[in-house]
């Protein structure tokens, strides 16, 4: 007996290409605990990626409607996490390069403009100041949000969704060291500029 | 290692967990005699806390009804059924608005409408009887397409007293009522609509 959430009788989560195998079969349920296992994933990365609330709820409804309806094609060896994070991501860039947005109105990368020229500008800056956790978490938001989608997009899948350096690579289609260039250096642009705004990283 | 500072990429990449072994070993080698880079590490661990603890975007209230509207098989045949009745409802609309139409017409001043008035009157009384049956057949069979067949008498019902109404008012009443219902009609599919896109389940059996 399955349950919602995909657990079975023995309380073992059930694996997702046992799931995907189930939905090639017809079995709803497993279309809804998919659904329920990464609805908030999905969600969040494109919610990051995509300044406009309902643009970015209707990429990541179509993430999942063209997962679900090309679920034939998933590679049962590599990971579901991986393809759906893919699916999303692609949307995202097709997304950019159809509206031609500026999402990076603070930091951008133009034509021939290598990593080393971007910078992150400084805002009201006040050392002074003690910074609360709820306003030291704005702050790094904002930073995040306001970095290139490339950048943005490896530290979400590596803070938010905990996912490790070599499923990033698969999701993006990247040498792992490109991967991994871009993480260290998106960490040092954010923490250099927020620990110019006077934040403390050390816990008190 | 031991003695020189180990660059600030390095130290990154072993908060972040991404040394071998070799590499993690020489760095907390170091680690154990430096101050400073133990400090750096403390921040390294706090900026990647705050990282991973950012709020999470909230879910918009029925994020999966469209999703699963789209690919389960059960839902395409719910939604095809809305669709025929989003459409029966609208048609409903356009003709209970061209009767009122008519019906307004008949009431203008002037020989001609009133002529027109008086052949159309003989010619109902006639055509009412196939109308009837056509409509109570139309109605049957919507019905019995949507698995809905108890409701037939309803259906028969409803048309019943339209006719009454239908002769009993004079023709202006008659078309305020038509366009009332008219109205009523297309606030109630916009309505069933909107509640659907919310995603309050089976808003569609609702209709």
């Amino acid at each position: 007996m399955t349950s919602r959430t995909g657990r079975t009788g023995s309380d073992e989560p059930v694996e997702d290409r046992e799931l995907v195998r189930r939905c090639l079969e017809g079995d709803q349920d497993a279309y809804r605990t998919l659904l329920a296992r990464y609805e908030r994933a999905v969600f969040g990365l494109v919610r990051r990626m995509i300044a406009d609330p309902e643009e970015a709820r209707d990429l990541a409804q179509e993430t999942f409607i063209r997962t679900f309806r090309n679920l034939s094609q998933f590679d049962p060896e590599r990971k579901f996490s991986s393809w759906i994070f893919r699916i999303a991501n692609n949307l995202c860039i097709d997304h950019y390069r159809r509206r031609k947005l500026d999402t990076v109105p603070l930091f951008r990368q133009s034509e021939g403009e290598t990593e080393e020229t971007w910078d992150l500008p400084d805002t009201e800056a006040d050392p002074a100041e003690e910074f609360s956790d709820r306003e030291l978490s704005r702050r790094l938001m904002a930073a995040v949000e306001a970095l290139p989608p490339a950048y943005r997009v490896v530290l979400i899948l590596r803070h938010q969704e905990d996912r490790a350096y070599e499923e990033i690579a698969d999701i993006l289609e990247l040498p792992l060291g490109t991967v991994k260039a871009r993480i260290h250096r998106a960490h040092r642009l954010l923490k250099e500029k927020l620990t110019r705004q006077g934040v403390d990283w050390i816990p008190r | 290692m031991t003695h020189e500072h180990p660059p600030e990429r390095l130290i990154d990449r072993y908060v972040d967990e991404d040394l071998d072994q070799a590499e993690r070993a020489r760095v907390d080698t170091h680690l154990a005699g430096c101050t400073a880079c133990r400090l750096k590490v403390d921040e390294y661990r706090g900026f990647f806390t705050a990282l991973k603890t950012l709020p999470v975007p909230d879910l918009p209230p029925g994020f999966g009804v469209r999703i699963l509207d789209a690919v389960l098989p059960a839902r395409l045949k719910e939604r095809r059924i809305v669709r025929v009745v989003t459409r029966a409802y609208a048609g409903v609309a356009v003709a209970l608005s061209a009767v009122a139409a008519v019906a307004l017409g008949m009431v203008g001043p002037g020989p001609s409408t009133a002529l027109l008035a008086e052949g159309w009157s003989r010619s109902v009384g006639d055509a009412m009887t196939t109308l009837r049956g056509l409509i109570t057949g139309g109605v049957d069979l919507l019905l019995a397409f949507l698995e809905l067949a108890p409701l037939a008498n309803v259906g028969r019902l409803f048309i019943r007293i339209l006719e009454t109404v239908t002769l009993a008012l004079p023709a202006q009443h008659l078309a305020l009522v038509l366009l009332s219902v008219s109205l009523a009609v297309l606030i109630l599919a916009w309505a069933m609509a909107s509640v659907r896109e919310r995603g309050v389940p089976h808003a569609s059996l609702c209709l």
